[in-house]
Formats: C-alpha cells, structure tokens, sequence
C-alpha cells in the first residue's frame, strides 16, 4: 500500500549539504542537478509578472542544446508574452473542450451513456493517447468551467517538431523541453508542460497565426513564469520492476524493484 | 511477469467505473492542515476541494468526485509536495484497468531513493 506517514518539510537549517557535481559514492546525499530532478513539479500557479527576457533566453538556450537524433536539432520556438494573445488561446481552448465533450462525453446522465457510451468508447480506442482517462476527465472540468488550460502562465514557450528530423523527432522534442524546465527550475523560475496547445490548434486560425503547418507540428508547449507559491518537492512514485539481464546468455533476467 | 491478454487490448474501461478505474486518494491530516487551501488552488484537474462545513470548525479539503467512487486525482503530488504542513498523503494511485492496465508498476509508492 501507498507511504502512509505524510512528510513534514525539513526547516531550511537542517538541509543536508549537497553532493559535489562529478562524484559518487553509494547512498550519498544528492547532488545539484538531482535536487533539481527530483523537486521540480509541475507548477501551474504564476504571478502575472513574466520572467525578465533575458531569463527566458537563458532557458531557452538549455533547449537549443539538448542532444537530438544525429544532431538534427529538429525543433522551432515561439514565445507568448502577449497577455490578449494568452487570452485568446485560453478562450479558445476551452471552447473546443465543450465543443469535444458536447460530443464525446458519456458519462453525464443514463440517457447520454446509452446513446454514446459504445460510440466514445470505440474511438478512446482508436485515440488511446489523447482520451486516455486522464486528458479526457481533465478535458471534462475544462469544459465545465472548473479548471483554466494555460493556468494564467504569463509566458508560453511553443515546441514546434520538425517532421524532417532523424529517427523519432518527438523524442527529440521531448528532450529539449526537459532541458528548458530542469534549467528554468534550477533558476527558481516555475514551468509547466502543456499538451492543451492542441486544443485550440483545432481551429484553422490558430493554425495560420501560430505557423504551424508542414513541416511543423505543434504538439507541446512550456508554460513559464515566477512560483506564486514555492511548489517544488519531492513526491513519491510507483515502484517500477525492472528487468536485469546480467548473468549468461541463456540465464533468465532478474526483476528487481527500483525504488522500494 | 504481467501481461496484456488479448480481452484486456480489447476492453475499454467505462471511466465511470470504479471497478475497473482506481483514482487517486488523498488522506488530509486534520491535526496538521492548517485549512490554507493552497491545494484547492495548485491541484491541476482543480479536484480537491474543501468539505462541507459541519459545526464550527473549518472544513478539511478533500477530493471532489466525478462520479461515485471516481475522482479526478492522478496522484501526481503537487498538492503535497506544496504543503507547508506535510499534511496531505497519498493513500492510493492512478490505475486505469483493461486497455489501460500498466504491467510492471507496482502500486506502492515510494519516495526518491539514495542509491
């Protein structure tokens, strides 16, 4: 079962020391950039004001330098600062999330179920990824007005995907993201991944305006901006078993559970 | 080890069902919280909300349910990694059953480990 004893934060005084950069000893304490790893959440709470641009640059050239498949650097940037563009794209994310749910969304009422329950179903299955429960229950309170998509970030940072890249651009994408937020936390500055940008990418408008058409895709966008709260920490994680394979060739692998 | 048999590629879960749908649970230490609402406001599905006042006292935050048994928790921890009282837990996580069934995560949770 789920680590019953909650953790009370440790006051600043008692923080270990952190682990040198370029060292190891098993069981040492952990080191700069694995603080950053594993205290950095996703944050969706932001002070209006925008990180100083100079910060966003610095964030921004973590990605540039992210490693791609055959150094092919399959990626293009935007950034929104513009608060009645943020607008814009918020409104319209949410009217193509009541648009979706209006036609996908089973689970209100006997009557709905019964109509549209097999129909919805069968396409979860054909779009497993993007009506998976988790989107698709968040899509549900998007629509219903209880949660914003974009969580008032005062900066957007678009991760466009060059088709043309090497082996699995998506990969690549992701990659360089990971850059950009592990360095925007580093900085105290708050980030968010954000699939939502397909929402309103439903809409040609927003197509034409954004630029993204062949070879871009725009799949990912990285909310940034100032913590309203502090909201890093460490949380817990499912047990993953892993698969050792380590002894001859005809021995079978070994499963051990990492992180219990 | 787990597998996905060929019924469990077929089923789809019905989201509504907790048979098949285990959402997260949160566990609010009353004695802790000190009632902020810092949690109503960082969850990212907005899904905790505070209770129902009874009597005098403050309400606790809980999960707010989609559907009965169903919440739209998915245990991803920001609401406790942002409390300042260490007051929320995580008593179970996200697990989708048939088509979403995952194969080699256990269901225990557990905090960064120093290897």
């Amino acid at each position: 079962m789920a680590e019953k004893t909650a953790r009370k934060k440790a006051p600043e005084a008692a923080a270990p020391e952190l682990s040198p950069l370029g060292t190891y000893q098993e069981g040492m304490e952990f080191n700069p950039v694995e603080k950053v790893i594993f205290e950095r959440r996703s944050i969706r709470m932001f002070k209006k004001e925008p990180l100083p641009d100079s910060m966003i640059r610095r964030i921004l050239e973590a990605g540039r330098f992210a490693p791609s498949a055959g150094n092919a650097q399959p990626w293009k940037f935007a950034v929104i600062k513009s608060p009645e563009i943020l607008a814009e794209l918020e409104e319209d994310a949410r009217k193509m999330s009541k648009l979706f749910m209006k036609g996908l969304d089973y689970t209100r009422g006997p009557v709905r179920r019964a109509i549209m329950g097999p129909g919805t179903r069968a396409l979860i299955r054909l779009m497993k990824n993007t009506l998976h429960p988790v989107p698709f229950s968040l899509l549900k309170v998007i629509a219903e007005d209880k949660a914003p998509v974009f969580h008032g970030a005062p900066t957007l940072v678009l991760l466009y995907q060059d088709d043309r890249g090497v082996s699995r651009p998506a990969v690549d994408i992701g990659i360089c993201g990971q850059n950009m937020v592990l360095a925007a936390h580093s900085l105290g500055a708050a980030s968010c991944w954000l699939g939502m940008i397909k929402l309103p990418l439903y809409l040609p408008k927003w197509r034409k305006r954004l630029g993204v058409a062949y070879p871009y895709r725009l799949d990912e966008c990285l909310a940034l901006g100032w913590p309203s709260q502090p909201a890093d920490g460490a949380v817990p994680r499912e047990i993953q078993e892993v698969t050792w394979f380590e002894g001859g060739p005809d021995d079978p692998p070994r499963v051990e559970r990492q992180g219990s | 080890m787990n597998r996905l048999t060929l019924l469990d590629r077929m089923f789809v879960p019905d989201y509504t069902d907790p048979a098949v749908m285990l959402t997260g649970e949160l566990f609010f230490d009353g004695e802790k919280c000190t009632r902020c609402g810092l949690c109503t406001r960082i969850c990212p599905a907005r899904s905790v909300r505070f209770g129902k006042r009874e009597g005098k006292e403050k309400p606790l935050p809980e999960l707010s349910l989609l559907a009965p048994g169903i919440t739209a928790c998915v245990a991803c921890g920001c609401c406790l990694a942002a409390c300042p009282e260490g007051a929320i837990t995580i008593t179970r996580g996200f697990r989708a059953g048939g088509f979403y069934k995952k194969l080699t995560q256990d269901p225990e949770l557990a905090y960064p480990r120093k290897y």
